[in-house]
């Protein structure tokens, strides 16, 4: 018995290597003929096919950075070279170009003359000086011979670089018209050909950049990271073997990383992941014989903000040409309808105004909204009252008496005028200081730094954009001190962002929703990725009753307080100015923080003019006049849209 | 210090054997030259210097007495099992190894033999063979270390445990009736296996390979295909040493471990390939001749548990070369690339010509022949 299995287990022995030497006769006998032309060297094309970067759009979904094709014109690299060295009309000093010199005109007199001849063509067609290509062509060969020397000094031989193979481009961004004259008659341009590159494009041009962001060339590093992911080769195995350098050439030519604002913030989402194709060439035409492997690429996905594009427009003229910011957010959802910034770039030029704007004073690539830190000024009034309310520092019935100012120490605090005897609703109505003075001596530092965070101040709101700014809460040790604290003064500094926070949360009766600017992410094939769905919310532990007697007062604001006669009143605007100092007199920022409508609150804002010599109910009032009602105007435009729609549309 | 050479053992050596796997290791060490680098194919003939230096340092022992500590080597490779699970340094996002200086140890390797030598241990003392509660014990001997390398995880070499379990029961006479009883039980465990052992991506290669028109691991059929390309390429003749369009340009992935029967497809042709795949041949048929010429049924156990496992780690390796089966990481022993492997073979072979060379004269229980 056991003599028999034994016989069993030699039997499959010898079957399993009957099945394995079967296979590999077959493999190599009778499809060899079929494989070995495969591997040939130069028969078997292995590149990626990139991925199409994903667009953003704004909630409505108008597309406001999309991809578009940019034509460049591009010259084999020998051409270059050769056009380069006539030129100079000079020998070629290195050893590369003396080589490539004598393989270039070792052939005909005629072919010598051609591959310069581009040059004046070109110049011809494209309308441009034939000086501006040959220094587009001297750059390039400089760049090439150096990374050549670099080789070779790595390899210790001679070496020829796939980027001497490779075409270079000479001329970039062709108009679409002089692109397909040359597409028609390219066979006259031997060594030229048309490259199609894609771009990003942002069709309102400064509108909303900051929100955007722009792309950028990768650094070294990132463009490794890139390339590995294409490889998907190991580190460890190369590091096993002398790797032999065949890295994907000039396919990530194109590959840009996105740098500022949702570019940056979602790059991975807008991205995608390259595809990968393997295809066979027939050596009589050279041309692709078969695919043989063909990896889809997966395209990057669609980005769809809570940005309304209408309001943003709108809060951008209304800001008009003076430094500052407006935030427009839902109370309850936390969706940032509009964040405008001035100044502005624009992305599509932003290469050629790089160098001017970040030498500007004025800082244009600062997002104010969330990167400007700005003392509050009167505005904070709304954070000290709260407070005190919750410690029972003071109740509704509590007054002080303004005489234009108080003393402390050997300090003397102003007020705007001489109140008489106030209370908090009054106080916050008239922006008394002389009220929050008296009720910061009764708060102790630790406690005003405390609710101040709980607010969101000191720390970042969250929102989905990249180098947020946190602001800072000092802690007031001396009396003084907190009394700059309360009226928004001293080393308290806040983002616009935080102060809209702010509003939203009095609107709320004390729940904070988290700002954000992203409504989903949608796949190429429109199944949707991912969806903000419930808005995230953080309640502070302060007790209700206390928010509907700030909330009057905000109204009265606008009423019969600092900001009355601006036409707010009848816009249904609630809300606190502010104007805080900066040190010179006559550079204040101007504030305006609220939300509509006052009873039943939808929208929170904050409106701040930096550096202007007008108080805030001044210089923000009109500017917020404007906003709110191109606001309702957009809604009562959009209800009657939708009424319609829905009137249209057949049961 | 001198070494009495008892010319009874010398007699029994069995060159067929060694010769054939040092035949092997000499291909392993041209063509790992070959597909990486001459560094890595001379740090592979250091590995060969530490494993022949354990090779006849085994040899002075008798294989009854390594038999005998089997319980305490199969604990403490159960124990470094675990461990490796913690504490061993990560490639490509599986923990297989310890990183020792030298040389990297992979339990995994080992745990094998160490099987064999349990399992002989366990069934030489048994009355009864036939009774299904061996069997059962048996299983359980190979399922521990097998689930522990499946969460490393590795699949193939988890695998390759199975087989040893089924030819060492097989032989020792365990009742047919009982075999056919697993199958309904490895039909219940499958899902297990699917849903909770197995990851995300070993799940792609698996359905890759049986529907390959569903598959998105493109990464595996690039792999497979370009294995393919570099052995049809191969022809009848090969493309010559260090000429092989396929390897030379990187196409194939692991080309001096787990492909490195590829690269010499590729690079030697049909002919000389099948001369390799006859060297495997001899050293298992060579192996078994000893199981079938010795006297000791625990020596022939071993050897029986080791045939099994050469037998289907070269057909695992092969078939994933030749685009028959799954891509698991399985390498081909004696020839390809890595320390722990090419060690844990030479212990092997060194078991295999220990029981060879002391062929006791033991009254057995029942008569073989």
């Amino acid at each position: 018995m056991y003599s028999n299995r034994l016989k069993i287990i030699f039997g499959l022995v010898i079957a399993s290597f009957t099945v394995l030497v079967v296979r590999l006769g077959y493999l190599q006998i009778f499809e060899g003929a079929k494989y070995s032309g495969i591997s040939q060297k130069r028969l078997l094309r292995d590149y990626s096919v990139p991925a199409r970067r994903g667009n953003i759009y704004d909630c409505r979904g108008r597309p406001l950075a999309v991809e578009e094709p940019a034509f460049d014109i591009v010259v084999d690299y020998k051409n270059i070279l050769y056009g380069y060295l006539r030129d100079k009309g000079e020998m070629p000093q290195s050893l590369s170009q003396l080589k490539a010199h004598r393989d270039l005109s070792a052939g005909c007199d005629s072919c010598h003359v051609d591959t310069g001849l581009w040059v004046t063509k070109l110049a011809n067609l494209l309308d441009s000086a034939p000086r501006q290509l040959l220094g587009q062509a001297e750059e390039t060969v400089n760049r090439v011979e150096k990374i050549k020397e670099q080789v070779q000094l790595r390899h210790k031989k001679t070496v020829r670089i796939q980027e001497e193979f490779a075409s270079h481009a000479i001329a970039k961004d062709v108009p679409l018209q002089k692109a397909a004259v040359f597409e028609m008659d390219q066979d006259s341009y031997p060594g030229v050909s048309l490259r199609t590159r894609p771009k990003r494009y942002y069709p309102y041009n400064d509108t909303a950049s900051h929100i955007l962001g722009y792309l950028g060339r990768p650094t070294p590093e990132e463009m490794h990271k890139a390339k590995s992911a294409i490889q998907r080769s190991d580190e460890e195995y190369k590091k096993s073997q002398n790797y032999k350098d065949l890295s994907p050439s000039s396919e990530l030519a194109d590959y840009r990383i996105g740098r500022a604002g949702v570019e940056g913030y979602y790059d991975s989402d807008l991205t995608g992941d390259p595809g990968r194709r393997v295809e066979v060439i027939s050596l009589q035409t050279l041309k692709v014989d078969k695919t043989i492997f063909d990896m889809p690429p997966r395209h990057g996905d669609g980005v769809f903000l809570t940005i309304d594009l209408d309001v943003q427009r709108l809060a951008e003229e209304c800001l008009g040409e003076t430094k500052g910011s407006i935030v427009v957010m839902g109370t309850h959802t936390g969706e940032i309808l509009a964040m405008a910034s001035y100044p502005r770039f624009n992305p599509n030029t932003l290469g050629a105004d790089y160098n001017k704007l970040i030498k500007d004073p004025d800082t244009p690539l600062l997002n104010r909204p969330t990167q400007a830190l700005l003392p509050p000024g009167s505005t904070f009034k709304i954070v000290t009252a709260l407070t005190a309310l919750a410690e029972g520092k003071i109740d509704l019935n509590t007054h002080f008496y303004c005489s234009g100012s108080i003393t402390v120490g050997e300090f003397k605090f102003r007020c705007t005028s001489a109140h008489g005897p106030v209370d908090l609703k009054r106080a916050i109505e008239h922006s008394c200081n002389v009220y929050f003075f008296e009720t910061a001596k009764r708060l102790d530092g630790r406690a005003i730094k405390e609710w101040t965070e709980k607010f969101g101040f000191g720390s970042e709101t969250g929102v989905d954009l990249p180098y947020e700014a946190s602001g800072d809460v000092p802690l007031p040790r001396y009396p003084g001190e907190r009394i700059n604290v309360s009226i928004g003064q001293g080393a308290l500094v806040v983002t616009p962002l935080q102060m809209t926070q702010l509003a939203s949360a009095v609107a709320n009766s004390g729940i904070m929703v988290r700002p954000h600017l992203l409504k989903k992410i949608v796949a190429d094939d429109d199944a949707t990725v991912r969806k903000v769905e419930a808005p995230e919310l953080r309640e502070i532990d302060i007790p209700k009753e206390h928010f509907p007697a700030v909330q009057e007062a905000l109204r009265q604001v606008v009423i019969s307080g600092t900001a009355r006669g601006k036409g707010l009143e009848e816009l249904g605007v609630a809300g606190k100015t502010g104007t805080a100092q900066t040190g010179s007199s006559d550079k204040n920022h101007a504030w305006f923080v609220g939300y509509i409508p006052f009873d039943a609150p939808r929208y929170a804002f904050c409106v701040v003019v930096e550096h202007t010599t007008g108080h805030g109910g001044e210089v923000a009032g009109p500017i917020t006049r404007k906003l709110v009602s191109g606001i309702l105007d957009i809604e009562k435009a959009d209800k009657l849209l939708t009424a319609k729609r829905t009137a249209g549309t057949p049961k | 210090m001198m070494i009495k050479v008892n010319k009874h053992l010398v007699g029994g050596f069995d060159w067929m054997v060694f010769g054939s796997a040092c035949g092997l290791m000499a291909i392993g060490f041209f063509f790992i030259w070959s597909a990486a680098s001459q560094a890595c194919a001379f740090r592979q003939l250091v590995f060969m210097g530490i494993g022949f230096g354990l090779f006849f340092g085994l040899l002075v022992l008798d294989y009854m007495q390594i038999v005998r500590q089997a319980y305490i080597l199969y604990i403490v490779f159960i124990v470094a099992l675990i461990a490796v699970l913690f504490l061993g340094g990560t490639i490509r996002g599986t923990r297989r190894w310890f990183d020792l200086g030298v040389v990297n140890f992979q339990p995994s390797e080992f745990i094998k033999i160490v099987l064999v030598l349990a399992l002989a241990k366990y069934l030489m003392y048994k009355d009864n063979y036939k009774r299904f509660s061996i069997l059962m014990i048996s299983l359980a001997f190979a399922i521990l270390p097998m689930a522990l390398i499946f969460m490393q995880p590795d699949l193939g070499t988890g695998l390759i445990l199975l087989p040893i379990f089924f030819a060492m029961v097989f032989v020792t006479g365990a009742r047919i009736k009982h075999f056919l009883l697993l199958i309904p039980m490895g039909f219940v465990t499958l899902p297990l296996l699917w849903f909770f052992l197995l990851r995300d991506y070993q799940r792609a290669r698996v359905i890759g390979f049986l529907w390959p028109s569903e598959t998105q691991d493109w990464g595996a059929a690039y792999h497979r295909l370009q294995s393919l390309i570099a052995i049809g390429s191969g022809c009848v003749l090969g493309q010559g040493w260090k000429q092989g369009v396929q390897t030379q340009l990187n196409r194939l992935p692991e080309p001096h471990t787990d492909f490195v029967f590829a690269v010499i497809a590729e690079e030697w042709g049909f002919l000389r390939t099948f001369g390799v795949i006859l060297l495997f041949l001899a050293f298992i048929l060579g192996t078994l001749g000893i199981a079938y010429r010795t006297r000791d049924p625990v020596g022939r156990l071993v050897l029986i548990g080791l045939v099994a496992m050469f037998t289907s780690q070269i057909f695992v390796n092969m078939a994933m070369v030749l685009g028959v089966a799954p891509i698991t990481g399985i390498n081909l022993p004696f020839v390809s690339y890595g320390g722990s492997s090419l060690i844990s073979s030479l212990l092997a072979l060194s078991l295999i010509i220990n029981v060879g060379i002391r062929d006791k004269i033991i009254l057995t229980r029942r008569g073989f022949r």
